[in-house]
């Protein structure tokens, strides 16, 4: 299994980091490789997906239910892929004027190729919440 | 009587890669090296007093990262230096190319030749950059067929990467890219190292992409020294083998697995020792394992049939020297120079080295081989005595069986070739060099093993790897006789110090073993 973690504080109050990150689409737009998000529902959506792997890039679905929610504070998700299950969380916290967010994302690979999917997934992962991190900053601070 | 867990036949690096995690995670290891030293195609020598000759292998780069880490390597020795210049390339007419470390110092060497090349080269390099990024992941795992794997993606793009890495030749693939014949040859050296083919022949192009997965001190695509030589690269190995609990005994060659029913069960030594595993893990190729040291009782006919024809032709000689001073290059003038720090490759055109091979495919040695020159001294003075150097030079095209002679008797009109060719770039080479050796096809088949002195333990062309490693139905490192697996260069991804076969192996041998608790 592959996991990525990344803490990182955003100049902005708890409620405006919350309203955000519980909004997916806006969410969304902060994910690398995020193409579209299809909320169907205030738990379920659909992410579309490109990876990109060396010269190559693939397409993917994946099928998010949210199974945790306390507001303003902590948020856990699962998604699931044809070749792939993920489950995710998010920390909200103040600290002082702004807000420490802490962001864990694990992948569970299947199949026939889970081991090779997962030295792509560990090799891409960690930069990838770093992104997400940096995109996050990048939305909220002024 | 003695046991344990596992024997790995072979103390090369991919056996000690084995014994080291199967040791780290507890297993009773035993490895099993015919030679008094460590490390099979990975040693270190000192053939003349005072100079440390790496035998076989010369360069490092491809070992990767994790098992460095995992095996604590530096810890134990291993000292890697990156030289710049990568590559030297003196032509015939004087001029030369100098590839760096640094882009912009390449692009203006290449600019020289071409400034349409000079302007290719970044868009070149991230291609093979981007490549790396698909192919590392699959190298620390078993392989999966490839169709499964570019199953994975669609589109143009992974159709034309399927095309250019699997079916074209390292001079279509160059021609597509570049339009300087001398740029194209500087970078054809890679397509063709230790593999019986020219650069004309189609999967060549594949050859090229394994010469780049080497990654050192940060940088990608590179290649360097082991302080020391290579041979710190296997005691490294040994030892971390060693402080995990495995035992290395040399000295000790394998005369035969034995296979009681459907099982290996253990091995005879050579000198008549009985030692009991359960599991018998052998780093030598496929065609010794099982054609010379499994009973031809324990595998059907078919099997052995498919193991013979698996490609092990040798393509290339060593020639190694002791030197009293470093050669001077006549396109570049003095010595030492920074070139001197790299790898020096006689390799004027594409047609040059299919010419070469044009000679080998007939059983005649290359009248003007492709020569890949090293000076391993030049920034590591530990290898020489004060003021003198070392040369390692691998000399392609040797065929495995010369027409009409032997290797052994052909050694002195062969080092008069490579000299003869060296000579006509550094006209002082007869001069300064001191003391030589040469090591055949014949000599790396009798020393170490190399069947037809093929140093990867079969070619690594599009053919013969992935999922087609060591053959098709058998590459995930079991073998038709249980208890028995392969974890050698001859098992996916291939040769060249790179330890993934050993890691795959030791990975899939500590699964078989939990599940048989």
């Amino acid at each position: 299994m592959a996991e990525g973690t990344v803490s990182f504080d955003v100049s902005a109050p708890v409620d405006k980091v919350w309203a955000f990150l519980s909004d997916l689409r806006k969410v969304g737009s902060c994910v690398p490789g995020v193409q579209s998000v299809d909320v169907l529902d205030d738990k379920h959506a659909n992410w579309q997906l490109k990876m990109k792997i060396g010269p190559l890039s693939q397409q993917i679905l994946v099928r998010t239910e949210t199974i945790e929610m306390i507001e303003p504070s902590h948020a856990r998700f699962r998604g699931v892929a044809d070749n792939m299950e993920m489950t995710g969380t998010i920390e909200v916290r103040p600290k002082g004027e702004a807000t420490a967010v802490t962001y864990t994302m694990a992948v569970q690979t299947k199949g026939a190729l889970a081991r090779i999917l997962d030295n792509f997934v560990k090799s891409k992962l960690n930069s990838q919440t770093e992104e997400f991190a940096a995109n996050v900053k990048r939305a909220l601070e002024p | 009587m003695v046991s344990f867990d596992v024997i790995v036949i072979g103390g090369g690096h991919n056996g000690l890669v084995t014994a080291g995690y199967l040791a780290k995670a507890g297993a009773r290891v035993i490895v099993l090296e015919k030679r008094p030293l460590v490390g099979g195609a990975c040693v270190t020598e000192e053939p003349w007093p005072g100079f440390r000759i790496n035998t076989f292998a010369y360069v490092c780069g491809l070992i990767r990262p994790q098992i460095v880490e995992d095996l604590r390597l530096t810890k134990f020795g291993y000292e890697p230096i990156l030289y710049d210049p990568q590559y030297f390339i003196p032509f015939p007419d004087g001029r030369s190319i100098t590839l760096w470390l640094d882009e912009d110092k390449t692009i203006q060497e290449i600019s020289k030749f071409s400034n349409a090349d000079a302007k290719a080269w970044p868009k070149y390099t991230r291609f093979w950059n981007e490549v790396l990024d698909l192919v590392e992941p699959t190298m620390m795992a078993p392989p999966v067929p490839i169709a499964d794997l570019f199953g994975m993606f669609s589109g143009p793009e992974a159709e034309r990467l399927l095309r250019d890495l699997f079916l074209m030749s390292a001079k279509d693939f160059l021609d597509e890219w570049f339009e300087s014949e001398e740029v194209k040859a500087a970078l054809a050296t890679q397509a063709i190292i230790g593999t019986f083919m020219g650069p004309y022949s189609p999967g060549t192009a594949y050859v090229l992409g394994h010469h780049n997965i080497g990654i050192l001190d940060g940088h990608r695509e590179v290649w360097g020294y082991s302080k020391g030589g290579m041979g710190q690269i296997a005691e490294a190995l040994s030892k971390s083998a060693q402080h995990f609990g495995a035992v290395v005994r040399t000295g000790v060659g394998v005369k035969r697995i034995l296979v009681e029913g459907d099982r290996a069960v253990g091995v005879e030594t050579e000198p008549g020792e009985r030692i009991d595993a359960k599991i018998v893990a052998s780093s030598i190729d496929a065609k010794q394992t099982f054609l010379r040291l499994v009973p031809p009782e324990a595998t059907d006919s078919d099997f052995r049939d498919r193991v013979r024809k698996i490609r092990t032709k040798g393509a290339a000689l060593k020639f190694n020297a002791a030197l009293d001073a470093l050669p001077d290059y006549t396109a570049s003038p003095g010595a030492p120079r920074p070139h001197h720090n790299g790898t020096v490759d006689i390799i004027p055109s594409m047609d040059y080295v299919e010419r070469a091979y044009d000679e080998a495919k007939y059983g005649a040695f290359s009248s003007r081989p492709f020569i890949e020159a090293v000076f391993q001294s030049a920034v590591d003075p530990t290898v020489a005595p004060p003021g003198k150097h070392t040369m390692t030079c691998f000399v392609q095209y040797a065929p495995t069986e010369l027409k009409g002679t032997t290797w052994d008797a052909f050694k002195p009109k062969a080092a008069e070739t490579v000299l003869d060719t060296i000579e006509e770039y550094a006209p002082n080479i007869r001069r300064v060099v001191k003391h030589w050796q040469i090591i055949s096809p014949t000599d790396m088949e009798r020393m170490i093993g190399l069947t037809g002195g093929n140093i990867f333990q079969g070619d690594i062309t599009p053919d013969q790897i992935f999922s087609f490693r060591p053959m098709p139905g058998w590459a995930n490192y079991r073998m038709p006789v249980k208890g028995l697996y392969l974890c050698g260069s001859a098992t996916h991804p291939g040769g060249g110090v790179v330890g993934a076969p050993g890691y795959n192996a030791a990975h899939v041998i500590l699964e078989d073993l939990a599940a048989a608790k």
